[in-house]
């Protein structure tokens, strides 16, 4: 008998009409006791579902088939308690998650709950506070608390009720890498020291990977993989979608292989541990044949080792053949002595200067709360600066597009929110067709922009920012939550507008993505832009804050920074 | 108070008894003690900037009833003639005093209550009984600054559409027009998205057993000696109070014809219990500034000892032999609380 298991489960939901939807299909899985199980899949392939469907609290209305297990007993026969104590489900968003307004309130809502009385609550809360070391934070007010804080104070409230199981659906998606890091390590630890067994699905694998038992992957409602990571990597790579999931390490590795380097006896590297183990074994082995891996690309323009292009392997060639083909233009925007504050004694931007070309694309990275967001307002009019000024070019159209689409939503169909059913000339409905089938959007016009997934309510609301025809896109982090190949689609979506002439600005915790697609890079700390360089420049001379590539490589390819160095130092 | 605990019913209860007497006297004199003692008590449990805000509120508020009451009320029989044959009544203006003066002191009496009873505590009293009424309470809570969040949020982004589609507007009334349009849309959008989210903390409320047991509280109060104490007390006061009402204590006469001077000072039992009533927190927020200071008052004079016990015996043995080299040998005592005793030596070059 397994802890976990699901039987020949299937699920489809069912419409007012009583239409079947159906959503997972023959779920064939058994999770031991202690497992760590990483779930993978694009947004849309059943993974909220299937967790759903282990929690009788949250198990959604519709048809199964098949049995969905705890212990051996059917999750919808588990008495509420039982339910409630033994299973935790932690959400995505950390902010609509909390009940009450203050932490230790939080807390103690399910044990007060469940009933317990208030001498045992304290002990409870008391020794959950303590193991995190989230005391100090106790009495504070949930809204003054940092993203992963809160995702932190989420947890608690779970564990306090002693979980055998943990269901976690991408917890760390709207955190920024630090948090994100620090809250796996803590799963990690629970699983580690308490054996607490737990499902997780994520999209920032890079971290999780190494640590998973068993890593499950799905598509449109199957399971297609379910075997230890380190087992699935040859699979995977031959994969032409889930090889996206492959922590960049493993990637680079399997470029590696693909030349006529014999690497079958070294392991499969998923850490940047193993990864520089394994190029340092390389580089030995090229040093015994008079070469190093350090000068691997440039001899005489010859490569020593051929890729062998075998075109159903070149799957990276998409992100590689992004090219800029757009010349820089015109001064569009620019600030000059620039301050910033929400209240007196706490200046959030001081003195800053900055300008921006008409075709550049500007990423903004930094910490949580450094004024990312605040600066991007400033940029977009939507706050004004307590000094200075932001200086535009005379009729300047800037688009600003929020962190939750959704906000730009009013209306009760896609349709109407992209103005189809106003009455619009021919030329203009045409460009806004146009629009619609750039981004693949035809399917959804129909349905309310809420019954979206994320990607797509995303795409609309950037249709909806380019049909006033921008000179100036600015995007509050579009890659929050996205799964690997949806931003892979975002990129290519936003450098075909680059290459338009248009001008892109956007934040973004995701150090690969800025890597990979940018140009120019802005890092903001201590309320000034602190350095503003290409982003090869800024993560190759950083040494925590910088992409995966680029501690892997660092030894070997000065200025590597995204796979497309590696590939244009080594392969190309 | 931090040394003292008291019950938050014993405090609720106090300041309800203080409230609804505040609208059954209106001699001067009982709230005039009120006064004295009110501003006393908030004096001791320290004034906060919410204050500022009270007082640019409610004094203007207060200064008005002043003045209207008067202006529109003229029944009394000592008229007081401004201009020509228009007057205001002696009485009237006494009426509108007392009015003011007592609801200035209902607004300081909720100050003070603020500050005495936190909301959580608050919530505590009340769960026992409404237990999912304080529970959208403290939903509530949480639940309105996110909406003034989203709200901002919102707004900037809408202000900025705003602008754009209304320039093409001339007309003032349909700017205006469009503006009332806007908020609304801002409005619907923002319910939509609250709605949206709720569905996931409603989510979240139940995975984590809502509703599966009646619900508990992680505070909990003992009702000490102190309390019972002042439960006593408060009791006595009402009952003997609502006796004294009955009498006609606590009351004067405005309408028709004022029966109040000043001369006439309530030395009676009633008046003296009022007081009494009024003094007990105020005594407990000065027995516990008085224990803080002995506190401190204590750590000072243990210093004291110990510097007193310090004995300094240099050895000066080795000097005056013409070397540079000296040994000091001091032997220190420290008497730390009487008990600890610690020796030192000190050896130099």
């Amino acid at each position: 008998m397994s802890f976990v298991e699901f039987k020949d489960f299937s699920f489809a939901y069912k419409n007012a009409q009583g239409e079947e939807y159906p959503v997972l299909f023959d779920i064939n899985l058994s999770v031991d006791e202690g497992d760590f199980i990483l779930f993978c899949g694009s947004s849309g392939s059943g993974k909220t579902t299937l967790f759903s469907n282990l929690k009788k609290e949250l198990a959604p209305v519709g048809v199964r088939k098949g049995v969905a297990s705890f212990n051996g007993t059917n999750i919808l026969e588990l008495s509420d308690l039982e339910s409630a104590t033994n299973i935790g489900f932690l959400f995505q968003n950390p902010d609509n998650q909390i009940v009450t307004d203050t932490v230790i309130q939080e807390i103690a809502f399910p044990l007060e709950n469940i009933g317990l009385d208030s001498e045992e609550i304290r002990n409870r809360v008391a020794e959950m506070t303590a193991f995190f070391g989230i005391d100090h934070i106790l009495h504070k007010n949930v809204n003054d608390l940092s993203g992963g804080q809160k995702q932190l104070v989420n947890l608690c409230s779970l564990l306090v009720l002693k979980p055998k199981l943990l269901i976690l659906d991408e917890p760390t998606s709207q955190l920024d890498p630090i948090a994100a890091y620090d809250f796996l390590t803590i799963l990690k630890r629970l699983n580690e020291e308490f054996s607490i067994t737990i499902l997780i699905s994520e999209h920032k694998i890079d971290n999780v990977f190494p640590f998973a038992d068993k890593v499950v992957f799905m598509n449109n409602g199957e399971i297609k993989y379910a075997e230890n990571p380190y087992e699935l990597l040859d699979v995977l790579d031959k994969n032409s979608m889930f090889h996206h999931y492959l922590p960049d390490v493993t990637k680079i590795y399997s470029l590696l292989n693909n030349t006529n380097l014999d690497l079958s006896n070294y392991d499969v590297p998923l850490t940047i541990r193993e990864g520089k183990k394994v190029l340092r074994k390389i580089d030995n082995d090229l040093n015994n044949s008079s070469l190093t891996l350090k000068s691997f690309g440039d001899l005489n323009g010859n490569k020593t080792f051929n890729y062998s292009l075998d075109p159903s392997l070149n799957k990276y060639s998409q992100i590689f053949n992004f090219k800029n083909n757009y010349e820089y233009g015109e001064e569009l925007l620019s600030t000059k002595n620039l301050y910033f504050a929400y209240d007196k004694d706490n200046l959030i931007l001081k003195d800053v200067d900055f300008s921006i070309k008409k075709g550049e694309f500007l990423s903004i990275i930094g910490g949580n709360g450094t004024g990312k967001s605040t600066f991007l307002k400033l940029l977009a009019g939507l706050l004004k600066p307590v000094k200075g000024k932001v200086n535009t070019k005379k009729d300047l159209r800037i688009a600003y597009l929020h962190q939750n689409p959704i906000v730009h939503f009013s209306k009760e169909t896609v349709k109407e929110e992209l103005y189809l059913t106003l009455d619009l000339s021919d030329s203009v409905k045409e460009s806004i067709l146009s629009y619609i089938r750039f981004f693949e959007l035809e399917n959804v016009l129909d349905t309310h922009p809420y019954d979206c997934s994320g990607g797509e309510q995303q795409k609309i609301a950037i249709v909806k920012a380019l049909i006033a025809n921008p000179d100036i896109l600015i995007l509050d982090e579009p890659t929050k939550g996205l799964d690997p190949i949806s931003s892979i689609n975002l990129a290519k979506i936003l450098k075909e507008l680059q290459n338009r002439g248009i001008t892109i600005i956007m934040s973004s915790h995701n150090l690969s993505f800025v890597a990979n697609y940018s140009e120019r890079c802005i890092m903001i700390f201590d309320g000034s832009l602190q350095i503003d360089n290409t982003p090869k420049n800024i993560f190759s001379n950083n040494n925590f804050y910088t992409t995966f590539i680029n501690r892997l490589v660092k030894d070997y390819i000065d200025d590597g920074v995204s796979l497309k160095d590696v590939w244009d130092e080594w392969f190309s | 108070m931090n040394l003292i605990k008291i019950h938050p019913s014993v405090y609720i209860i106090y300041y309800v008894i203080w409230l609804v007497f505040l609208f059954l006297f209106n001699n001067p004199y009982y709230i005039i003690a009120s006064y004295v003692a009110i501003l006393a008590l908030i004096a001791l449990q320290g004034i906060r900037s919410e204050f500022k805000n009270i007082f640019k509120m409610v004094i203007p508020m207060a200064i008005l009833i002043f003045i209207l009451n008067p202006l529109v009320y003229h029944e009394g029989a000592h008229r007081i003639y401004i201009i020509g044959s228009y007057f205001i009544t002696l009485e009237a203006c006494t009426y509108g005093i007392i009015m003011c003066a007592t609801l200035l002191l209902v607004f300081l009496l909720f100050a003070s209550y603020n500050r005495a009873v936190s909301y959580q505590e608050m919530l505590y009293i009340f769960s026992k009984k409404f237990s999912n009424l304080s529970m959208v309470m403290v939903m509530a809570l949480r639940f309105v600054p996110l909406l003034n969040f989203r709200t901002s949020e919102l707004r900037s982004i809408k202000s900025v559409d705003l602008d754009k589609t209304n320039e093409d507007n001339n007309g003032k009334f349909d700017s205006f027009l469009a503006k009332i349009k806007d908020i609304a849309s801002v409005f619907g959008v923002v319910t939509a998205w609250s709605l949206e989210e709720s569905m996931l903390t409603a989510k979240s409320m139940k995975s984590r057993a809502y509703g599966v047991a009646k619900r508990t509280n992680y505070l909990s109060f003992e009702f000490n000696l102190i309390d019972y104490v002042l439960v006593i007390l408060m009791l006595i006061v009402l009952l003997v109070e609502c006796i004294g009402l009955v009498y006609g204590y606590g009351r004067i006469e405005i309408y028709p014809v004022i029966g109040f001077s000043f001369n006439q000072v309530p030395l009676n039992l009633f008046f003296m219990l009022w007081i009494i009533f009024l003094i007990p927190f105020i005594v407990l927020e000065l027995y516990e500034r008085i224990l803080w200071r002995n506190h401190n008052k204590q750590k000072l004079s243990n210093y004291n000892v110990n510097i007193v016990n310090e004995i300094a015996t240099p050895n000066l043995s080795n000097l005056g032999d013409g070397s540079e080299k000296f040994v000091a040998q001091t032997e220190m005592c420290f008497n730390i609380d009487g008990s600890n005793l610690s020796k030192l030596d000190f050896e130099g070059e």
